[in-house]
């Protein structure tokens, strides 16, 4: 028998040696998934680097009066303004790190384009109602914690929270402020392909609702945090 | 009532000095080399004496105490150096004779010229340098005055008179931050303002203008402010014009979208240039509106042709104030009425 396994040839053993790491990765995955959580042989990477777009809805900054004072002590409004962050656009780069089979850390950066938006109406002297704006760019650097609680054939649904720091600019680049953004949100991930080999062991795409919550950063006055729902896709490598 | 100051003549001069010059109306003069400058206080305390003689209703000490108060409200404009000094009673006129001392007090001055004014502010000006030298303020004695802690029904209150009164002593203009609308008495009555310099004062009994607005404030911190209040706040310039053309005399008004202060200034050049300085950093809306809610020699001289036939008209971008720093220079383009 060992002479016989001596004389199989060189290619049949590399394949053997390759499946056999395949299945001792697996192992302790498969131990400490719970009942839910199952999938094919194959998929367990220990990083997943993501690429995507996110959307972020408006949040309301209040608003603020022009006001005279009239002779009686009253106020006599010059014209008012409602004032609202506008909805966003960005880019989002995620990369995760498997800690168990279900729970990972990941680490965000993102970039967001969108607009600083007051509407002004009431003007005293019958001026046009005018909507004024100025871009925004907003930087954030997170941390966040995954947790993958249904797995499927191909899908994996997850929940996630993150917490980091954000640095916003106006569209002149003349004014920064920075502030704190954390978010909690669900999303799956589906693997398009999965492969037992090779550098990058499965590739996929994700998608996920968020709520954010926002403090700081650039805002009409002291109308500072907001809430905001936000979504994000982006494709997965997973290394 | 209205409260025309002595300085036509030197507005005028304002009225056309170029770009750069900050939007408040500063009151200028054109010194010995053809040089344009602000009216400005280069030494300081300012000493000023009191007139000595009662009026129904107000003695002098009370007199006294109240321009006391007055001269402590501007003095408190923070990182400003604005600082007075009382010298004593005077048996001597507050009106400006060559004397170079700083007289205020009341007089009577009845007749058509005086008829709606509450007071006056007149100066002594190096010609060589534009320093102001002395600044006599008169209150008209033909009108019911006060002193009373709350104000007094159907008396003008002699303190909130005064604190407008020392905005043009330390040479500062009329602020056009208000509303108002012409009476059938050919008069006009104020609905609104957001500033002590507005040319129209409050009814009698008001005390509102004992306490500066921040357009006040800011027209102090720019002819007075420290190195301190440059680093910290900054300025709006642009452009107003019609047509293309550049609009002289327009007021510009700016929202603090962050605190709803305002502040408001004029295009001061025949391109229709203007700056507003001595702005907290933020995000501001920027309302361009004629000048029509005040007799326009309260502000420019009779001879300056002042274009009010445009309608109210906002920026279209929320603009960017950085701290010390200016904005990029905007244009706003308004349409005719």
């Amino acid at each position: 028998m060992i002479a016989a396994v001596g004389h199989l040839p060189k290619q049949v053993v590399l394949r053997a040696v390759a499946g056999a790491l395949v299945v001792l990765a697996a192992a302790p995955s498969a131990r400490a998934q719970g009942r839910p959580v199952s999938g094919p042989t194959g998929r367990e990477s220990r990083l997943d680097l993501s690429v995507g777009a996110s959307w972020m809805g408006p949040i309301g900054q209040g608003t603020s009066t022009a006001n005279l004072i009239a002779p009686d002590g009253s106020m006599l409004t010059l014209f008012s303004t409602r004032n609202r962050l506008a909805p966003a656009f960005g880019v989002d780069v995620l990369l995760g790190r498997a800690l168990t089979a279900t729970f990972s850390v990941e680490a965000a950066g993102a970039w967001t384009r969108g607009e600083l938006e007051s509407r002004v109406s009431s003007d005293f002297e019958g001026a046009d109602l005018t909507i004024v704006r100025t871009a925004l760019s907003r930087f954030t650097i997170e941390g966040a914690g995954a947790w993958v609680f249904q797995r499927r054939e191909r899908f994996d649904a997850f929940v996630r929270g993150s917490a980091g720091w954000m640095r916003e600019l106006g569209g002149e680049r003349v004014l920064v402020d920075d502030g704190l953004v954390g978010t909690v949100g669900a999303g799956v991930k589906y693997w398009l392909r999965v492969r037992p080999s090779g550098r990058v062991k499965r590739t996929g795409v994700r998608v996920e609702g968020r709520v954010v919550v926002r403090s700081g950063g650039l805002s009409f006055g002291d109308r500072s945090a907001g809430i905001a729902p936000a979504v994000a896709g982006s494709f997965i490598l997973a290394l | 009532m209205t409260r025309t100051s002595a300085a036509s003549i030197v507005l005028v001069v304002v009225a056309f000095a170029g770009p750069g010059v900050g939007a408040y109306l500063k009151l200028g003069t054109e010194v010995a080399d053809g040089r344009l400058v602000a009216l400005r206080w280069t030494r300081q305390p300012i000493r000023y004496y009191v007139t000595n003689r009662d009026v129904v209703g107000v003695s002098a000490p009370e007199l006294q105490a109240a321009i006391n108060r007055a001269f402590g409200t501007w003095a408190g404009v923070p990182n400003t150096s604005i600082r007075f000094e009382f010298v004593g009673f005077t048996n001597a006129e507050p009106s400006n004779d060559g004397d170079r001392l700083s007289v205020i007090g009341f007089q009577s001055r009845p007749g058509p010229e005086f008829e709606r004014t509450l007071g006056a502010t007149q100066w002594e000006v190096d010609t060589m340098t534009g320093e102001l030298l002395a600044s006599d303020i008169f209150l008209n004695s033909v009108f019911d005055w006060s002193v009373a802690p709350g104000g007094a029904a159907a008396r003008y209150d002699v303190e909130s008179i005064v604190v407008h009164e020392i905005g043009h002593l330390l040479g500062l203009g009329h602020s056009a931050l208000g509303e108002t609308e012409l009476q059938s008495s050919g008069r006009r009555r104020v609905l609104g303002k957001r500033a002590v310099m507005f040319p129209i004062a409050y009814p009698a009994g008001n005390i509102e203008d004992r306490t500066l607005e921040a357009d006040d404030i800011a027209g102090a911190t720019d002819s007075y402010g420290s190195g301190g209040a440059t680093q910290a706040t900054g300025s709006i310039a642009g452009r107003v014009t019609l047509n293309g053309s550049g609009l002289f005399g327009a007021h510009v008004t700016v929202l603090d979208t962050a605190t709803g202060i305002l502040t408001s200034g004029f295009a001061l050049s025949a391109q229709g240039e203007f700056v507003i300085g001595s702005l907290a950093p933020g995000l501001y809306v920027v309302r361009v509106e004629p000048l029509d809610d005040g007799d326009k020699n309260s502000f420019f001289s009779e001879d300056t042709d002042v274009n009010i036939n445009f309608k109210a008209t906002y920026y279209a971008r929320l603009v960017e104030v950085p701290a010390g720093g200016a904005s990029g220079s905007i244009e706003i383009k308004v349409q005719p009425k």
